[in-house]
């Protein structure tokens, strides 16, 4: 992500201008928008036009519009963010209040403004802009007759594809069995082949529990499909063929050592070390907003988690509360980390609320309350700064 | 990793008595018998709009069957709230509902639950049962259980003539069954006094023996032939595998040849002198322990083979490191799955020589390990599976002279037979499907244990959640073609008129009677208990079930209650999660829709077990299926 122009005053109002470089970039920009804040963007719409003959011609017109935003879309397969909104300029071609939906490209500038720019989110500016050394990690999890094909990155873990196929068991005959092996290697490759970019991908995982794995890495061998090279191949062991066997495999200390992205691999740790807090001393770790903020309250914060899809959900004033935790368990000398809810650290934090915490002391007296689901309220849109759409609108 | 006797001993117990079920009332002068002719006539009818017609047409049947044609064909839904099925030790007699109206039926049943049950399991039919010209008008139903019979399926084949159209028969079917009834009895058969037929499934460590035990026993009874012996002696010298040529009998992969290790169950049978043994080899490798699991959830008895030379036994037991053994693992494992007659072979004496001894240390350790899991019979006996010593005849080793007991063949001839549904709905739980070519016969089959009921030749069943039906063609049995199959014989049935895809049939799915098919729900409610582990069970945690040969992923949706595992009261309603040898009751949720029964219907249908990251995390029990 870069940075190309910003304003902002004290409060925390005004615009940043940004363009984004990679794919990792979405997911940033996806947590840093949130409805109510406006954007600026060149955008296709089908505009309708009468000509003299009377007849009505619908054209794309590439617009410039400020849209202020109802919806955003986030899909991780793709990757893809796209934004609905309601005008918020007057020109030729579009009325202040229509609707209009667009897709955020990468290497295209575009500006947001905000009501409030808070540390959150500058925080996630700073990630996207100087980020890690992009390494991607393709990850096939498999079992005979279930593979995933995972890609990981520094802020998700994502299945791109399933391979099934029933392989028949050796109960009568051998021969069915390994025929059907065979079968599902070759339309395992094919979706390896389909799905996975062996350019960015610099190792290739292959997990699995019992032979499986070796049996696939000699099929690999003597098939030779073109993307495949010796050197990527990582052989490690899994729980299952299932995604959640994944967790167990990244977790696992060889494994770790291979791969170079290190956030997630310290947020799996993280993770691991609450789950072990929460069986020995469960007075320890608490999860749920309500008990966090209490704990938070009484300073016993020692480590605090949250999952990006938390700060996403909450209303604006549920957001606030959450910067004041954080604030206050850093002031007090804690550690916060924050999980992508994409990844597999993430996701199991998401299963427990999405917000946890590791305690100095152990709090007795929390009401184990479910949580409540974050409601949709009205949005509150960002007001425009003077002069901000009146014209400007290039028609290219 | 020592248990916590109570948990594991008493809730297993619970279960395992030989519960019977009073037969139903069936008196064919009652109003079932006129609704049953009237639904025959009609089709698919929720059973009080039957009733009404019944009763308008003064309980003639083809007066009601001309007043049901007229009407549209109703709605399966209802508005009444189904019963749901209280846990099983808590059940009581509720006939006195039934002489209320449908209203009452309603709000008793909320005020005597006190949950949320507000999911419609469709129509609710009993109450109008009572007003009946029969003697039985004014008085309430007894002996009548709350989850009474189900609605005759419409697509049975005695009911229609026409073709079934099975997909959307199915639909009907699901809304019209309720999904907690219990099974009446449906046949009147009673288990043949021959040769009762056991499955025995033989587990322990890595490299213990199971294999070499096994295919031994069979070479010496003669199921085997030399040359096939000296053929694998040839093969396995070879390829540098001395030594094996005896589990290549029961280990026939390439892989499994090649690395010397059993991946999957490998499947034999043999006959005693009084009993008819299906033998399942079960993989040792802790990354095939799903397999070990669907191989002993088919068995009555387990053989526990042991590697006694220096360290061995102690590696399996113990383990190395933080890794356990899968001494004790299978053990439990087996527990869990409801076998209590345990062989504990001890194998490879002759590297102590015979050492009576180490034959004593092993079963001063086992023993109570094994009793406080909760196996009521448990036997110990020195053999040697490559030798051959002690598996048939007695040895005239000298120095196995202070060893009088019986051989490892006369044991397995007295392994009890346990208790056999014989009389519930048809129930096979395929462990393997296939299809076979021999020459110009293509045969679509499935291999499975039969789990309750019969079957014979012609019969129509339904396979699912495949959503398929089909006619039995053939019937094999240990190799041997047969008319009938019933509960618990290991059966490959081979299939003709099959409506749908058979290639849709994996592993894990069941074969059932048409007319009392197994339910398939995603939500259920399951009692469970945890094993020693290390991270607690939280709500949302994914985990993974076994149930038979089904493998799927589970969500944890709520730990409902904590409860004490020896006395079954609840200790905490909504904990926070479960640690270590913790019981307790949980709802549960799966992506797709599976078969399960409760545990009070079809115990091996209804015991479960999940694990987590190669470890086994609990073992539980269905108690209520949702939806």
């Amino acid at each position: 992500m870069r940075i190309i122009g910003q304003s902002i005053d004290q409060t925390g109002y005004g615009h940043m201008t940004l363009k984004m470089e990679e794919n990792d970039d979405m997911w940033h920009l996806y947590n840093i928008i949130s409805k109510g804040d406006a954007i600026k963007a060149t955008t296709l719409r089908k505009v309708k036009e009468e000509s003299k003959t009377g007849s009505v011609v619908t054209t794309k017109k590439k617009l410039t519009l400020f849209l202020k935003i109802t919806k955003i879309d986030y899909e991780p397969e793709t990757p893809s963010l796209r934004i609905s909104g309601v005008s918020a300029s007057e020109n030729k071609y579009m009325q202040l209040g229509q609707h209009h939906t667009m897709d955020l490209d990468l290497h295209v500038s575009f500006s947001i403004y905000k009501r409030k720019w808070d540390e959150l989110h500058h925080e996630r500016l700073d990630m996207a802009c100087n980020p890690d050394v992009t390494c991607e990690v393709a990850a096939i999890v498999m079992e005979p007759g279930l593979a995933h094909v995972c890609l990981i990155t520094n802020t998700s873990a994502i299945v791109k594809a399933r391979v099934e196929a029933h392989i028949p068991r050796k109960l009568k005959g051998v021969s069915g069995h390994d025929k059907a092996i065979e079968k599902f290697f070759e339309k395992l490759v094919l979706s390896i082949t389909q799905h996975l970019n062996f350019d960015t991908v610099k190792t290739l995982l292959i997990a699995s529990p019992g032979f499986t794995k070796d049996q696939f890495f000699e099929y690999l061998k003597s098939h030779k499909p073109a993307w495949f090279s010796q050197e990527k191949v990582c052989l490690a062991h899994a729980s299952s063929g299932e995604k959640i066997a994944l967790t167990d495999t990244l977790a696992d200390p060889l494994v770790k050592q291979q791969l170079s992205t290190a956030k997630f691999t310290q947020d799996m740790d993280s993770i691991e070390e609450f789950f072990l807090v929460l069986s020995k001393e469960p007075n320890r770790a608490v999860y749920c907003l309500k008990d966090v903020e209490t704990s938070a309250r009484q300073q016993a914060v020692q480590s605090l988690f949250i999952s990006d899809s938390t700060l996403r959900k909450h209303k604006v004033a549920d957001r606030e509360k959450i910067i004041g935790i954080i604030k206050s368990v850093k002031e007090n000398g804690g550690t916060v980390s924050t999980l992508s809810s994409i990844h597999v650290a993430g996701e199991r934090l998401n299963q427990l609320s999405g917000i946890a915490a590791l305690l100095r002391f152990p709090i007795y007296d929390l009401q184990e309350n479910e949580e409540d689901e974050a409601e949709e309220d009205d949005i509150e849109f960002v007001e425009m700064p003077e002069g901000v759409g009146m014209d400007n609108d290039e028609e290219i | 990793m020592a248990r916590h006797r109570g948990i594991r001993q008493d809730l297993m117990d619970d279960y395992d008595e030989n519960e019977d079920f009073d037969p139903m009332d069936d008196d064919e002068s009652s109003a079932d018998y006129y609704i049953t002719q009237v639904i025959a006539k009609t089709g698919a009818m929720p059973r009080d709009k039957v009733i009404k017609a019944l009763e308008a047409a003064d309980w003639d049947i083809n007066g009601a069957v001309k007043i049901l044609k007229q009407r549209p064909q109703p709605q399966a839904k209802s508005a009444t709230q189904i019963k749901q099925g209280p846990i099983p030790s808590s059940q009581g007699k509720q006939g006195g509902n039934f002489s209320q109206g449908k209203q009452g039926a309603k709000s008793n049943q909320s005020e005597k639950q006190g949950k949320n049950q507000t999911h419609q399991l469709k129509p609710e039919i009993q109450t109008k049962i009572v007003d009946i010209p029969t003697s039985k008008k004014n008085n309430p139903l007894p002996n009548i259980k709350p989850k009474i019979e189900p609605i005759k399926s419409p697509v049975s084949i005695q009911n229609t003539g026409e073709k079934q159209n099975i997909p959307n028969g199915y639909e009907e079917i699901k809304i019209q069954r309720k999904l907690n009834m219990d099974y009446p009895d449906v046949n009147n058969e009673i288990l043949q006094a021959t040769k009762p037929k056991i499955n025995l499934v033989v587990i322990g460590h890595v490299d213990a023996g199971k294999s070499t035990l096994m295919g031994h026993l069979l070479y010496k009874m003669g199921y085997v032939d030399q040359k096939t012996i000296y053929k694998y002696e040839k093969e396995s010298k070879a390829i540098g595998k001395d030594s094996f040529h005896f589990a290549w009998v029961l280990d026939a992969g390439t892989e499994e040849r090649q690395r010397g290790v059993t991946i999957d169950v490998g499947c034999g049978h043999f006959t005693t002198n009084n009993r008819e043994i299906t033998l399942l080899d079960a993989p040792g490798h802790k990354d095939f322990i799903p397999n070990m699991i669907s191989g002993a959830a088919q068995a009555d008895a387990a053989v526990l083979v042991i590697d006694s030379s220096k360290g061995e036994f102690e590696k399996g037991f113990e383990g190395e490191g933080h890794q356990h053994g899968q001494t004790k693992e299978h053990s439990f494992l087996a527990r869990a799955l409801g076998i209590t007659h345990i062989i504990v072979a001890i194998n490879k004496l002759d590297t102590a020589n015979w050492d009576q001894g180490r034959f004593e240390q092993i079963i001063r350790t086992l023993d109570p390990f094994l009793k406080r899991a909760g196996f009521k019979e448990v036997f110990f006996i020195p053999i040697s599976g490559l030798k051959g010593i002690n598996l048939i005849e007695k040895s005239p080793t000298v120095e196995l002279e202070w060893y009088i007991g019986p051989t490892l063949i006369e044991l397995i001839d007295c392994i009890p037979q346990p208790p056999r549904s014989i009389k519930k709905p048809f129930r096979l739980c395929i462990m393997d499907a296939y299809k076979l070519s021999h020459g110009s016969i293509i045969g679509q089959v499935v291999t499975g244990k039969i789990e309750g009921g019969t079957v014979k030749l012609g019969d129509r069943l339904a396979i699912v959640p495949a959503n398929i039906t089909c006619v039995v063609k053939n019937i094999e049995i240990n190799g041997v073609f047969a008319e009938k199959a019933v509960v618990g014989e290991s059966a490959d049935l081979s299939f003709r008129e099959v409506t749908g895809d058979f290639t849709l049939v994996v592993p894990g799915n069941v074969v059932c009677s048409m007319d009392y098919m197994i339910p398939q729900i995603r939500k259920f409610q399951a009692k469970v208990f945890t094993f020693e582990i290390l991270f607690p069970i939280t709500r949302g945690m994914k985990l993974v079930m076994f149930v038979q040969s089904l493998k799927v992923i589970v969500t944890v949706i709520k730990l409902l209650t904590q409860i004490d595992g020896t006395t079954g009261k609840i200790i905490k309603t909504n904990p926070r999660c479960f640690t270590k040898n913790t019981a307790g009751v949980i709802e549960a949720e799966t992506d797709h829709k599976i078969c399960l029964e409760k545990f009070t219907n079809y115990k091996s249908l209804g015991r479960v077990l999940f694990r987590d990251r190669s470890e086994t995390v609990m073992a539980g029990m269905i108690l209520e299926l949702i939806e």
